[in-house]
């Protein structure tokens, strides 16, 4: 389905950015673990915040589910996922690097002024990093959700001797992401506060964009498919320890401004479970 | 308030005019100084007494802080918030920068300080070694090699163990140097980031940006870089200055002015000079080790536990065969 949306997508383009389009090569594939099955909370954001950026952009790619997309990556900082295929050699994996070559190749903010661009990229490596960091946290030192959800779906992609292996070899990863970023001793009301300041620093730019709509101004940019791509994956996985989408779901603001991309974007299928989630409560 | 009288922050000690020469110690400093928190600094300390093996760390009665987040939070609920008169857009520009500029610095930082294996011999492990006392400065300074190690590995994605031409360091030096630029432009000639008043970005882009700038590596990059820059070399000066007028320390003005003879010594004399506790130290250590392993081969352990039992046959056998021998 999302094919035909990138399709529709790049019909849709307007003739005037002919030229710059041939920059972009034909066979642009982003490559990921089969998400229903595979993909662990921090890397299901990292791929949908990608994948709302192509969409956003306008820019044709088709979706290629392998299974061994985490060992085909150059490498990153964070996920090590998605990974984009541009032509036969370019590859990029992780939201941010991804971003770099699309802005390189296209002017995709080109009515943004420098400084805003400054304050967006800025404000992007911010929420990555705590939004990321926040879900590595809840998915491997929460015990709970470590036990009864991370667990099993890293032993279910492999055979058995192998899944106990990339269980381990992922905790020590994830431990390791977390130490680096001096998260290591947090405990999860530590985890739920720093989100909690993320997310307001969000709901402020929001509002000083209120009137025209999305968080950088007139036009969706990075910041909107990161945020998007973030809060659709924590609102729409269901873990034992939902602590992480509660938080959210008490800035129903924001809530909104994701759901009116997921209407544009995705023709509102992603976030349709997450409402029947609130009611109920 | 009543708190904070026995409260002590244990940092390591400056070089290079620097009140420190650790990252978070100096981070830790500016939160303390910037609010003006009246609270004493000790330079002197074991990271051992710290409870997680690094300073910089908080000591208030019994109870430790060890790392600068909870440093920060301790500050923040005494009542000293370093982003306290930001209006709230800033505070959130002031965190979100701040946490940038740790993702695009911090592995510059300890790649060039602790990974480059010749910068590190060099320099910084002298530099941490000399500030902590005796038997753990073999140990402590290597244990930031191997957390640099880890911040390499994940930030920059090589391993520092591996030949040093497959150190991707390159690519380090370009993404700070764009750092360095954006910081430069964002300052312009304000005096603090966000005008008058200082907040969390301007104490984590100090931290930074002074030891990288002050520090004499053989090899760093980034130096001649900052020097180009000259606003960010007032604000580095301006608040080592001003700010860190008493806690600014650098060992060469105060080993130059009483001794004369020392300037006279060629490099690799001085050299010798340092290394001579050192020496002594193994010597010592090695003598003790060589003397043992003789008494043990010469088997003094095992007469000293025969004779404590009634056992007498190896002895006597021993005895007899000297006996024969002098016969």
């Amino acid at each position: 389905m999302n094919v035909e949306q990138s399709l529709t997508a790049a019909l849709m383009q307007t003739p005037g950015r002919k030229a710059e389009e041939e920059a972009w090569p034909a066979d642009a594939h982003l490559h990921q673990p089969p998400e229903m099955s595979h993909l662990l909370l921090a890397e299901r954001s990292s791929c949908l915040a990608v994948k709302t950026f192509l969409l956003m952009s306008g820019l044709p790619f088709s979706e290629q589910i392998s299974e061994n997309a985490e060992f085909m990556s150059p490498g990153g900082r964070l996920t090590h996922l998605p990974l984009l295929r541009l032509g036969p050699i370019a590859t990029f994996a992780e939201f941010e690097p991804i971003v770099a070559q699309v802005e390189a190749m296209r002017a995709v903010n080109d009515w943004m002024s420098e400084d805003q661009r400054e304050d967006v990229r800025c404000l992007v490596t911010y929420v990555e990093n705590v939004l990321t960091l926040a879900e590595l946290h809840m998915s491997f030192v929460d015990s709970g959700n470590y036990q009864l959800y991370t667990a099993p779906r890293i032993e279910a992609a492999h055979p058995w001797p192998l899944g106990l292996i990339r269980r381990l070899a992922k905790q020590r990863e994830a431990r390791r992401i977390l130490k680096v970023y001096q998260w290591q001793d947090m405990d999860n009301d530590q985890v739920l506060h720093e989100v909690g300041l993320c997310v307001d620093a969000l709901v402020a730019q929001l509002e000083e964009h209120q009137p025209e709509g999305f968080l950088c101004g007139q036009r969706p940019c990075q910041l909107d498919a990161l945020v998007f791509g973030h809060m659709a994956a924590i609102a729409t996985t269901q873990l034992p320890n939902m602590e992480l989408a509660e938080i959210l779901a008490t800035y129903p603001r924001l809530m909104a401004h994701c759901r009116r991309i997921d209407e544009r974007f995705f023709g509102g299928k992603l976030l349709a479970g997450v409402e029947q989630l609130e009611l109920s409560k | 308030m009543e708190m904070q009288l026995g409260a002590m922050l244990h940092v390591y000690k400056g070089e290079y005019g620097l009140p420190s020469i650790d990252f978070e110690c100096l981070r830790a400093l500016c939160l303390l100084r910037f609010t003006r928190c009246p609270m004493d600094v000790q330079t002197s300390s074991n990271p051992l007494r710290s409870g997680a093996g690094k300073l910089p760390y908080l000591q208030i009665g019994n109870q430790k802080f060890a790392g600068y987040r909870q440093i920060k939070r301790v500050l923040d609920l005494e009542g000293y918030p370093i982003d306290a008169h930001l209006s709230t857009k800033q505070k959130h520009l002031s965190t979100a920068y701040a946490n940038w500029v740790f993702t695009n610095l911090h592995a510059y930082y300890h790649y060039f300080l602790y990974g480059e294996p010749h910068n590190f011999d060099t320099t910084t492990r002298g530099l941490y070694a000399k500030r902590t006392p005796f038997p753990f400065n073999f140990y402590y300074p290597s244990s930031y090699q191997r957390e640099a190690c880890d911040v390499v590995q994940v930030m920059a994605g090589f391993d520092v163990n591996d030949k040093l031409d497959k150190h991707e360091g390159d690519y380090l030096v370009v993404n700070a140097k764009k750092v360095v630029n954006l910081l430069s432009r964002k300052l312009g000639r304000k005096v603090w980031f966000f005008g008058d008043t200082y907040s969390e970005f301007d104490a984590i882009v100090y931290s930074y940006l002074a030891i990288i700038f002050k520090i004499a590596l053989p090899n760093n990059p980034l130096q001649n870089h900052i020097k180009g820059c000259q606003n960010l070399v007032n604000f580095i000066n301006r608040i080592t200055k001003d700010i860190f007028r008493n806690e600014g320390y650098s060992s060469i003005k105060l080993t130059k002015t009483p001794s004369g003879t020392e300037a006279s010594l060629t490099a690799s004399e001085r050299k010798f000079m340092d290394s001579d506790l050192n020496t002594k130290i193994v010597a010592g250590v090695g003598a003790v080790l060589a003397m043992g392993a003789f008494a043990a081969w010469r088997g003094i352990y095992n007469q000293l536990t025969t004779r404590s039992s009634t056992d007498y046959d190896g002895i006597d056998y021993e005895d007899d065969e000297l006996e024969e021998g002098l016969d």
